[in-house]
């Protein structure tokens, strides 16, 4: 039997202590329990006035960290702060040059994939990334990131490109029951903060599938390997983002994270607590990073 | 790397239009294989598949893969919990010998055939691997684009091309450029016929099966001390609901040899504890030679598969 881990609701002040957990279990198929889950309602929205004592304290924190006038950005992302949790010597020597891969270039095809799959029920995930990677070569300039890398690559490259995004998507579609969503979803889509006046700290936060409950935004997010030590924060984190680019009201109530590879799910109430520990923990990552 | 074009393009063989297994199955019209666990691998189940290739190539292994004119079996929802219980206390006390905070003991592929040392690899330091090993390696890409793509050109420099996208962690690239051009010319008609092996034999999959290649697993147990990791070459099916739906099949280029049955089992292990439910179907394909073995999962082979896998991680952490 599955077991999932759901966070209990945090009424105490933000502590660096984990918050507490349980168990539950859910019965086959999967994606019908999952998106039940992602779907139910939610207890209430996270607070304006404590959201706004997380923001103001994180902006002015980064820009001690890393201020504006700083020559390079520090770039925040759930993997960084993962690492500032569990093993920040590993962050500090983290290569800041991006460079493309099938691993990383995986996410971006099968979102664009699973969007087709979503809209058209008939569309298999590895025939819509075949159809996103025939459009990419057909474009010049669609704006994908990976186009110009994927275009140069040989063909057992590209293969490799391909079978990568194709388990990926598959595992996305497979993951949720899409028929249940009373209007469609929204895949991808990932949330970026900065702001260039007062500091040179990016936040980057991902989300998978976002859907409304009661006019409240729940998230889901797929991430790689095992479910880490600090996944609440990891999670909290594309909450925080949510509403640091666009407002308390844009913070969701609940993120579900899924961990194809291990088969775990885990599931975050979100509350002013899960963001402060997150804020606190970007902070962190940021100032390992700018020190660099 | 410069890599000599020898080998004419591999090309897709004719095969029906139809991707529906159900059609596929009816379309062979011949009774499924027999309800022993394994396939004799020298005799019926490759003369089995041979024999159906001559008609519609591939078809066979694809009726063998779905197990059609039979029911799948039940996905027992309460199995896979009991499994990991039954791991967690097991490898309790291996668990324990882990030490605390140091990295965790993973079996995987690696540690499984060959029990090698516990130290992790480091990614900086490519291991020198076997020739097989490197073969293997090698043709596990050419399988997967031939999944993926239904096309394969020049087998060496796809596979090379495969390797250096990937980030080449076993130093193949390197060590293919260093070989004399007689030994490489080697290398590249061995690739030929594994890949000739592999179009022959695999028709296009249904993509309503959900074909995914290349699926990495990473269970962990006893508080993340212990790793149970795989990748599976290719994994067809949704997810299961009230039936086992799921088939996993690997690729091997060496002769069928016992520690097969183990990887086989171990697959099916994983695939349980990752997914809540059993597959349905296990096998290996063997691309020198063809064949095709395939073994029905049920308890008693999760079972047994599970004692292996707690004599393994004891030896491997005594």
């Amino acid at each position: 039997m599955t077991t999932f881990t759901m966070t209990m609701p945090m009424n105490a002040p933000p502590t660096t202590t984990p918050p507490p957990t349980t168990t539950m279990r859910v019965a086959l198929p999967r994606a019908d329990a999952l998106t039940d889950v992602l779907l139910s309602p939610v207890d209430q929205p996270v607070n304006e006035a404590e959201f706004s004592r997380v923001s103001e304290r994180l902006t002015t924190q980064f820009a001690r960290v890393a201020p504006a006038d700083r020559a390079k950005p520090v770039r925040i992302d759930s993997y960084r702060l993962e690492l500032a949790s569990s093993n920040a010597g590993r962050l500090k020597g983290l290569d800041s040059v991006f460079s493309a891969s099938p691993a990383k270039c995986r996410r971006a095809i099968g979102l664009a994939a699973v969007g087709l799959s979503v809209r058209d029920s008939t569309l298999a995930p590895s025939r819509a990334v075949e159809r996103v990677l025939a459009e990419s070569a057909a474009q010049s300039d669609s704006g994908a990131w990976w186009e110009d890398w994927y275009r140069r690559l040989p063909p057992g490259a590209r293969a490799v490109a391909q079978a990568e995004a194709v388990t990926w998507a598959t595992h996305l579609f497979e993951a949720l029951d899409w028929r249940k969503f009373e209007s469609q979803p929204k895949v991808g889509g990932d949330l970026r903060w900065q702001c260039q006046d007062i500091t040179r700290v990016v936040l980057h936060g991902r989300v998978d599938v976002r859907a409304v409950v009661d006019g409240i935004p729940v998230f889901f997010v797929v991430s790689t390997g095992i479910a880490g030590s600090a996944w609440t924060t990891a999670l909290a984190l594309s909450a925080l983002v949510a509403g640091m680019t666009r407002g308390p009201g844009a913070v969701p109530g609940r993120v579900v994270g899924f961990w194809p590879s291990s088969g775990q799910v885990r599931i975050l109430r979100i509350d002013s607590g899960e963001l402060d520990r997150a804020s606190r923990l970007a902070v962190e990552a940021a100032r390992i990073l700018a020190l660099a | 790397l410069a890599i000599r074009n020898e080998t004419t393009r591999i090309a897709a063989p004719k095969t029906p239009k139809t991707t529906s297994n159900v059609t596929t199955a009816q379309a062979i019209g011949r009774p499924t294989h027999p309800s022993a666990i394994l396939f004799p691998v020298e005799a019926s189940a490759s003369r089995s598949v041979n024999a159906s290739a001559e008609a519609h190539p591939g078809q066979g292994l694809l009726e063998k893969l779905r197990g059609s004119g039979r029911s799948r079996p039940v996905a027992d929802p309460e199995l896979a919990g009991g499994l990991r219980e039954w791991l967690e206390d097991s490898l309790s006390s291996t668990a324990r010998r882990v030490p605390e905070g140091g990295p965790a003991l993973v079996i995987d592929t690696v540690s499984r055939r060959r029990l090698l040392s516990l130290r992790p690899r480091r990614q900086a330091q490519p291991i020198e691997i076997s020739n097989q090993a490197m073969v293997q390696n090698l043709v596990s890409c050419l399988f997967r684009q031939w999944i993926t793509t239904r096309s394969i050109g020049d087998p060496l420099a796809d596979a090379i091309a495969a390797q250096v996208v990937s980030g080449d962690p076993e130093g193949i690239v390197e060590r293919v450029s260093r070989m004399p051009a007689a030994r490489r010319s080697a290398l590249q008609s061995e690739l030929s016929g594994h890949a000739r092996q592999i179009a022959s034999m695999w028709p296009p999959l249904c993509a309503s099966w959900h074909p995914r290649t290349g699926e990495k697993v990473a269970i962990p147990l006893c508080g993340r001390k212990i790793i149970l990791s795989a990748t599976v070459d290719l994994a067809i099916g949704p997810q299961a609901s009230t039936d086992a739906s799921v088939c996993i099949v690997g690729i091997e280029t060496a002769p069928p040899r016992r520690s097969h049955e183990i990887d086989m089992r171990y697959c099916a292990l994983v695939e349980t504890l990752r997914s809540g439910a059993p597959p349905s179907r296990v096998g290996k394909f063997y691309t020198q030679s063809g064949q095709f073995r395939i073994e029905p999962v049920n308890e008693h082979l999760l079972v047994s598969a599970l004692l292996e896998t707690v004599d393994l991680a004891e030896r491997l952490c005594p």
